[in-house]
């Protein structure tokens, strides 16, 4: 059941992402996913919704640099060590990862307009500082919604919830 | 102890799957990233393109909203519209039969035959909106790996302007590069200086924001500024004569010091490629056997 809450989590996620894309509207909620599902779930499960939605992102943009599959990688990661470190019961703790994981979702795209444009960085932070600042804030509302949203349906279902992971965690 | 070694020998035996797997991902990530982009947008087609269709729902049912009046204005209006463009295509078939025959007449080979759609554009990065994009025609129209794309810029009326080149093809729909991506490559014809160029063809050049890089420019020639640069028709598929940009200048002209033997510059593309919706892909027909 919690795989096929996962699933359903990631394909909406994903096609919403992409649908806000085609507006010119970045919005992080694939990662917000991710990070919902490595913190409710598994890592495990993170690593592989980390990977598969990573390489399908940049399929779908043509984006000829496969690093969103690493970065995303790296966010199961740093959901790991949040869930190790801060109590997920609390929504406003949600804020700070919500500013992190939007930040990682763009970084690829950083790197790639850095290398491409090396002799005209200026150009590079004047084009996604904007879009980066503007992607932060709106993730850090964003994520605790989704937890919220989340979590609400995943208690009518009886699944692990992200708010007590915590527990879980001591638990298992 | 022996609990730490199996923990190890599974450690080891982890590292070497995922070693392998990683040579292997590797050694068929063309094939792979070619397999991916078809299946997922085979099956993502639909979904994407619900964009697309719900704004030509809302165009739809706007049109109830009108009353009986204003809708028959607005058919004896396109009617009256219909009417010239059949005149103009009557007259254009004219023209194309007379064509012909001039040009069988002095023996010049036969225009090369294309066939013209127009598609939507369903889906972009927005963080690199205009590097490229994915359109609603796929290989079912006909479209292959290489068919170049075209718009219209009202900067430029009586010039058709390439947009990009498809890079990849799934059932019903395809993904665009456009003349912005770093990994666009054509050569380029430099009509006033009357030499050709290769666009993005020297790696070692500066990519600079919203211009296009051409190299490989006659050191013999003299260039002026603003010229135009045309597709030069030495691709398989993309015809000559399509409006790339026009020139803004040259990266160095000190040839002895830096030891080079042709010239490199910068063009701005003609294109408006933030702002575009529609394009037309122009699908070479197949030749026929002999």
């Amino acid at each position: 059941m919690a795989n096929l809450y996962a699933l359903i989590i990631m394909l909406m996620l994903f096609w919403l992402q992409l649908l806000f894309g085609s507006f010119a509207l970045h919005l992080p909620l694939c990662v917000g996913g991710i990070f919902y599902i490595s913190i409710a779930f598994s890592w495990r499960q993170g690593i592989f919704w980390a990977v598969l939605t990573g390489i399908s992102l940049d399929l779908f943009y043509s984006r000829e640099f496969f690093l969103s599959a690493w970065a995303f990688i790296g966010l199961v990661i740093f959901a790991e060590y949040w869930l190790r470190k801060i109590d997920m019961r609390h929504l406003r703790n949600c804020i700070m990862p919500g500013v992190i994981i939007a930040f990682i979702s763009v970084l690829p795209v950083w790197l790639y307009k850095l290398a491409i444009y090396r002799d005209n960085t200026v150009f590079v932070f004047k084009d996604m500082l904007p879009v980066t600042i503007s992607i932060l804030c709106i993730n850090a509302f964003l994520l605790p919604v989704m937890v919220l949203l989340f979590d609400e349906i995943g208690e009518k279902l009886r699944l692990p919830l992200f708010t007590k992971a915590n527990k879980r965690l001591l638990e298992g | 102890m022996a609990r730490k070694g199996k923990n190890l020998r599974r450690w080891n035996y982890g590292l070497i799957i995922s070693a392998i797997l990683i040579v292997i991902m590797a050694a068929s990530f063309q094939t792979l990233r070619r397999a991916w982009f078809r299946v997922t947008n085979n099956f993502f087609y639909p979904y994407i393109n619900v964009p697309a269709q719900i704004k030509y729902l809302a165009a739809d049912g706007s049109s109830r909203l009108y009353s009986k009046q204003e809708l028959t204005a607005k058919i004896s209006k396109l009617e009256a519209d219909n009417r010239v463009f059949a005149s103009k295509v009557a007259r254009l078939g004219e023209l194309v039969v007379e064509n012909e025959k001039l040009r069988s007449l002095v023996k010049l080979p036969k225009r090369s035959a294309y066939t013209y759609i127009a598609a939507e554009i369903i889906l972009r990065d927005p963080l690199r909106w205009k590097e490229g994009f994915v359109v609603n025609r796929g290989s079912d129209d006909g479209i292959i790996a290489g068919t170049p794309v075209l718009c219209f810029n009202p900067e430029y009326p009586d010039k058709v302007l390439l947009a990009g080149v498809v890079k990849d093809v799934a059932r019903h729909s395809a993904q665009i590069m456009t003349v912005l991506n770093p990994r666009f490559r054509i050569s380029g014809y430099l009509a006033e200086a009357k030499t050709h160029g290769i666009i993005n063809g020297d790696a070692s050049q500066n990519f600079r924001p919203d211009e296009i890089n051409i190299s490989f420019l006659s050191t013999r020639k003299k260039f002026t500024p603003s010229e135009n640069c045309f597709s030069s028709g030495f691709e398989h598929q993309i015809p000559r004569g399509l409006l790339i940009g026009s020139l803004i200048g040259l990266d160095s002209k000190n040839q002895i010091f830096s030891n080079k033997l042709y010239l490199s510059g910068k063009v701005l593309p003609a294109a408006q490629l933030d702002d575009l919706h529609f394009v037309v892909l122009a699908i070479p027909q197949k030749k026929k056997a002999l």
